[in-house]
C-alpha cells in the first residue's frame, strides 16, 4: 500500500515504475500468465506467479530498454529454472534487437532447491550477456537492494559492461554467512554489519573500480546513472581481459594482507573515512576522484 | 524485650569496616579481593541492594557475589530495580536469598517464572521504580549497596557520566543510615570531569577489570518501522496530540512512538503543529528524537538514563538536555519518574496485552517481567494541582463529579491489534490474571496500567476514548470497537460501535482525516540509522550493531 522513496526499500515493480518513463513499461510473462517453478510445489514450498522476477520493455528518457528486476522477497531473489529463463530471455532480446539491457539485481544466487537447473540458467544468462557485449549492446547491472548480488548473480553482474551501485547494495560471490562458516568468525564476522558493507558494499566497490557509478538510494539518482551509461559500452577483447587480470593481481598484492577495510579506503584516497561513510553519492564520487 | 534502638547500626558498620581492615587501602580494594570483602561486609539477614536497571549494571560486583556459597552468605534480603544478569539468577539457584523485592526482570523474565514455579523465588513484591526507591527510605533500607560508577578519583568521589540512573536513589538511603556503599568503577583517575556522588557517601571502591555493562536499550532503527506503525502514529497525532495540544509528555520506547517522533518534522509540520505540541519531554535521549530536535520542535528533555552513542550529540545540545558543568549529559531515574508523574500531560506507550476492560500487562505465563517505571507515569497523579490546557480539556471529557479532581492526565495505550506471530493484543482476560501468577504475587495480578487510568486506546483501527465512556459496558464496547479481528474485536456489536462513533468515543481514521493510502515510509524524517546520523551532523555515534557503513 505504501511507497517508500528509498530504492532499497522498494519492491521490484515499484523500482521499475519509479525508474522508467511513466506508462512506458510493458511486462512480459506477468503474474496472470502464471509461469511458475515446477519444482517448488514438489518440495511444499509456496510458488510465486512471476517466479520472483519482473521482465519487460520500457523507455528511459525516451530511450527504449529491456529491463529485469528480481523480487528479493521471494526465496531471496534466488535464480531457479523459470526465473533464470526469463532473465536469459530478456538479455537475449536485447542482443537480438540491439536495445540496451538493464537488470536490477536482488539475489543471493542460484535457487538451491532447483539444483543444477538454476546453475545452468545462470550460465545461459552469462552467455546472453556476452552475446550483447559482442554486438556492443550495453548491459548494465543495478545493485542497490537489501540482499545485494551474490553467488551466480554476483558473477553475472560482473560480466556486464557496467555496474551501478548504491551504498546499500552489496556485490560478491560468497555471502557473508558463507564466508564466516568456512573461514571462521575471527576471519570474518558476518554479524559485523560495518565490516560486511565495508568489504562488499557500494562505496567500497566503487572505490575499487568494481562499480562504475555510485548512485544515491533513490530512483531518480539510479535513473540518472543508467541514462549516463545507456549509449556506452565497454569493449570485451583479449586486451581488456588481460588488463583486468593485471588489475586484480595488483589489488591482491596491495591489499591481500589487509584486515582493516578502512585502511583500503585510505590507500584509495579517502582521508576522512567517517565523513566519507556519511557522504552522498555525488560527494563520495568527488572524494574518490581526489586520490 | 530488647532495648530501644540507639546507634547499633553505626557501631555495626564500624565493626564491618574494621573486619575489611588491610584488604582496603583507604577506600580502595583490589578486584581480586572482592569476594573476600563481600563476605566480610555482608551479614546474615542483611538487606542487600544490587545496582542494576534495564541499562546499567554493577555486573562485576554481581558476578563476584555469585561466586559465594551458602557458607559465606545466607538469608539475604535482596532489593533491586532489575533482575537482569545471569549472576542475579545464580544467587537464587544457590539458595542465598531469603526474600527479594524488585521492579523488573526483562531478559531474565523466563528464568524468574521458572524459579517461581520451582519454589526458589521468595518474592516479597514486584514494585514500580519510584515505589521501591520510596521503600529504600522506609522499610527496605539497604545495609549494603553494591553500585556502579564510571570513574572514581583518589578521594573516592564518583563520576556517573550519562547513566546516573538509580545510583543516587540507592546511595542516599544507604549512606545516611550507616549502610555500606561499595562501588565498582571503570577506572580510577586523578581528576573527575564532575562529581556526581561525593566521597563522603562512599565506603569502598574497586576498579573493575572490565567496564560496567551498558545496554543500548532505546535505539530503534527507523528502517524497521512498518506502514501500520506509521498509520497508528498519524491517527495518534491527529486524534490526541493535535486535539489536546499536548505540550509535555513521556514516550515509551517502542517502534510505535519512534514513528511519531519521526513524523513530527514531516506530517506534524504539514498539520501546522510545530510550537503547539511536544515541547517538553520526559524521555531518554532517543536517537529517533534527533530530527524533531534539529527541526526546532523540542524545548527540553529530561531523562531517567542515557543512551549509548548519544553522548556527543547531547553535549552539543545543552539547551535541550540536562548537562553537568563538564558539559556532558546527566540523567536521574527517580527524578525522571517524578517528572513523568507530576510534570507531564501525557504518557503514551505500547503494551503486549490489553483486556476488554482496558487493563494491560507484559506478563505471560512463561515470562514474569514485572513493572519498571511505566506505571509511575501511566497513571493519574492524584496529587497534581497545576492546570494546563490538555489536563483541563481531558478532565472536562471525563465528566468529573463534585468530589473529583478537575483535570486528567492523558494515558494512552498504542498497540497493534495483533503482536508478531498473529498473537492477539486484545484478550478477554490477561495472562497476568492467571491464578497461579496471582498467588505467587501474594494476590496482586501484575497489571502494568489499569483500565481506570487509561484515557485512550489507539490501534490501526482507530481511537477508543475510554475516559468519555460513562459505564463499564460502554468502555468494553469502545475497546471492542478498535480491537479489529482479535477475538475481543469480533464480539463487537455494530449498533454499539455506531452509537459510540456518533458520540466521538470511537474515532476511525477517516473521522480524523487520516487515509491509509497516505501512509508512506517516506513520511519518516529519517528512514534508517544513517539518516539519524546525518540529521545529527555526525554527532550521533550509533552502537556497532546498528552501523552498516
Amino acid at each position: 500500500m505504501s511507497c517508500s522513496n528509498l530504492f532499497h526499500e522498494q519492491t521490484a515493480r515499484q523500482r521499475i515504475a519509479s525508474l522508467v518513463d511513466p506508462g512506458s513499461f510493458t511486462e512480459f510473462l506477468p503474474p496472470p500468465a502464471r509461469v511458475m517453478s515446477p519444482y517448488l510445489p514438489q518440495l511444499d514450498i509456496p510458488v510465486s506467479f512471476d517466479d520472483g522476477i519482473v521482465i519487460g520493455r520500457a523507455k528511459l528518457g525516451g530511450t527504449p530498454l529491456y529491463l529485469a528486476a528480481q523480487v528479493g522477497q521471494f526465496v531471496g531473489g534466488a535464480v531457479g529454472e523459470v526465473h533464470g529463463a526469463k532473465l536469459t530471455g530478456i538479455i537475449k532480446a536485447s542482443a537480438r534487437d540491439s536495445i540496451p539491457c538493464v537488470f536490477i539485481a536482488e539475489s543471493g544466487g542460484v535457487r538451491l532447491h532447483e539444483g543444477s537447473s538454476g546453475e545452468i540458467a545462470i550460465s545461459e544468462a552469462m552467455r546472453a550477456v556476452f552475446e550483447c557485449r559482442a554486438k556492443r549492446v550495453p548491459t548494465i547491472a543495478v545493485i542497490g537492494a537489501d540482499i545485494g548480488a551474490y553467488g551466480g548473480m554476483g558473477i553475472l553482474s560482473t560480466c556486464c559492461d557496467f555496474r551501478i551501485m548504491t551504498e546499500h547494495g552489496r556485490l560478491g560471490i560468497s555471502g557473508p554467512i558463507v564466508i564466516e562458516k568456512w573461514m571462521g568468525k575471527q576471519a570474518y564476522d558476518s554479524s559485523n554489519r560495518a565490516l560486511v558493507w565495508k568489504t562488499s558494499g557500494g562505496k567500497t566497490k566503487f572505490l575499487l573500480g568494481d562499480a562504475d557509478l555510485l548512485a544515491d538510494d533513490d530512483a531518480a539518482s539510479v535513473g540518472a546513472a543508467i541514462k549516463k551509461l545507456l549509449s556506452k559500452s565497454a569493449p570485451l577483447t583479449i586486451k581488456s581481459v588481460k588488463a583486468r587480470q593485471q588489475e586484480l593481481e595488483k589489488r591482491l598484492k596491495t591489499f591481500g594482507k589487509t584486515t582493516d577495510p578502512d585502511a583500503i579506503w585510505k590507500v584509495l584516497g579517502i582521508k576522512n573515512v567517517a565523513e566519507a561513510s556519511l557522504a552522498t553519492a555525488t560527494e563520495f564520487t568527488a572524494l574518490a576522484k581526489r586520490k | 524485650m530488647s532495648p530501644a534502638p540507639k546507634d547499633t547500626r553505626r557501631r555495626n558498620k564500624a565493626e564491618r569496616m574494621r573486619r575489611v581492615g588491610k584488604l582496603a587501602s583507604g577506600k580502595f580494594v583490589s578486584a581480586k579481593s572482592v569476594p573476600e570483602v563481600l563476605k566480610l561486609i555482608i551479614e546474615t539477614g542483611d538487606i542487600l541492594c544490587l545496582e542494576g536497571d534495564n541499562q546499567k549494571q554493577a555486573d562485576f560486583l554481581a558476578n563476584q557475589l555469585a561466586t559465594l556459597t551458602k557458607k559465606d552468605l545466607r538469608d539475604i534480603h535482596l532489593v533491586m530495580s532489575c533482575l537482569t544478569l545471569p549472576a542475579h539468577i545464580e544467587l537464587f539457584k544457590k539458595g542465598l536469598i531469603s526474600q527479594v523485592d524488585f521492579c523488573y526482570a526483562g531478559p531474565q523474565g523466563q528464568a524468574v517464572a521458572q524459579l517461581l514455579a520451582d519454589g526458589k523465588f521468595p518474592l516479597g513484591a514486584i514494585h514500580t521504580y519510584n515505589e521501591i526507591y520510596a521503600r529504600y527510605y522506609v522499610d527496605l533500607t539497604p545495609r549494603v549497596a553494591l553500585i556502579a560508577a564510571v570513574q572514581a578519583d583518589r578521594q573516592g568521589n564518583l563520576y556517573l557520566a550519562a547513566n546516573t540512573e538509580d545510583t543516587p536513589a540507592i546511595v542516599e538511603p544507604t549512606a545516611f543510615s550507616d549502610g555500606i556503599v561499595f562501588a565498582q568503577v571503570n577506572e580510577i583517575v586523578d581528576k573527575l570531569p564532575r562529581i556526581d556522588i561525593p566521597a563522603d557517601q562512599v565506603d569502598l571502591i574497586v576498579e573493575a577489570p572490565y567496564p560496567m555493562h551498558l545496554t543500548a536499550l532505546f535505539t530503534r532503527d527507523p528502517a524497521a518501522i512498518t506502514d501500520v506503525q506509521i498509520l497508528m502514529a498519524m491517527i495518534a497525532l491527529r486524534g490526541i496530540y493535535q486535539k489536546y495540544e499536548v505540550q509535555s509528555l513521556n514516550h515509551g520506547v517502542g517502534f510505535n512512538t519512534a514513528a511519531i517522533e519521526l513524523l513530527l518534522p514531516t506530517y506534524g509540520e504539514q498539520l501546522g503543529l510545530k510550537g503547539k505540541i511536544c515541547k517538553y519531554w520526559m524521555v531518554n535521549p532517543l536517537p529517533t528524537m534527533i530530527p524533531a530536535i534539529e527541526s526546532g520542535w523540542v524545548e527540553g528533555v529530561f531523562s531517567v538514563g542515557g543512551e549509548v552513542g548519544m553522548e556527543r550529540y547531547t553535549a552539543a545540545r545543552s539547551d535541550i538536555f540536562y548537562t553537568g558543568r563538564d558539559g556532558s549529559f546527566h540523567s536521574n531515574r527517580a527524578m525522571g519518574q517524578l517528572a513523568g508523574h507530576y510534570g507531564v500531560d501525557m504518557f503514551i506507550g505500547a503494551t503486549l496485552q490489553i483486556d476488554v476492560n482496558g487493563n494491560s500487562s507484559t506478563v505471560s505465563k512463561k515470562r514474569i517481567t514485572g513493572f519498571g517505571g511505566a506505571p509511575n507515569m501511566g497513571c493519574q497523579p492524584m496529587g497534581r494541582r497545576h492546570p494546563t490546557k490538555a489536563w483541563l480539556q481531558a478532565g472536562a471529557e471525563s465528566n468529573p463529579g463534585p468530589g473529583s479532581i478537575p483535570g486528567r492526565k492523558l494515558v494512552v495505550q498504542l498497540a497493534e491489534t495483533f503482536q508478531s506471530g498473529r498473537v492477539p493484543t486484545f484478550v478477554e482476560e490477561l495472562d497476568a490474571q492467571d491464578p497461579a501468577i496471582k498467588k505467587a504475587l501474594h494476590g496482586v495480578a501484575p497489571v502494568m496500567i489499569y483500565g481506570d487510568d487509561v484515557t485512550h486506546v489507539v490501534t490501526e483501527e482507530g481511537i477508543a476514548n475510554l475516559m468519555a465512556c460513562r459505564t463499564i459496558e460502554e468502555r468494553r464496547a469502545a475497546i471492542r470497537g478498535v480491537a479489529g479481528y482479535t477475538p475481543v474485536g469480533l464480539k463487537r456489536k455494530r449498533s454499539e460501535t455506531r452509537e459510540l462513533r456518533s458520540r466521538g468515543i470511537i474515532q476511525l481514521p477517516e473521522d480524523l482525516g487520516v487515509s491509509p493510502s497516505d501512509v508512506s515510509r517516506s513520511l519518516l524524517a529519517a528512514q534508517d540509522i544513517k539518516g539519524l546520523v546525518r540529521w545529527s551532523g555526525g554527532l550521533y555515534d550509533p552502537p556497532a550493531q546498528f552501523v552498516d557503513w
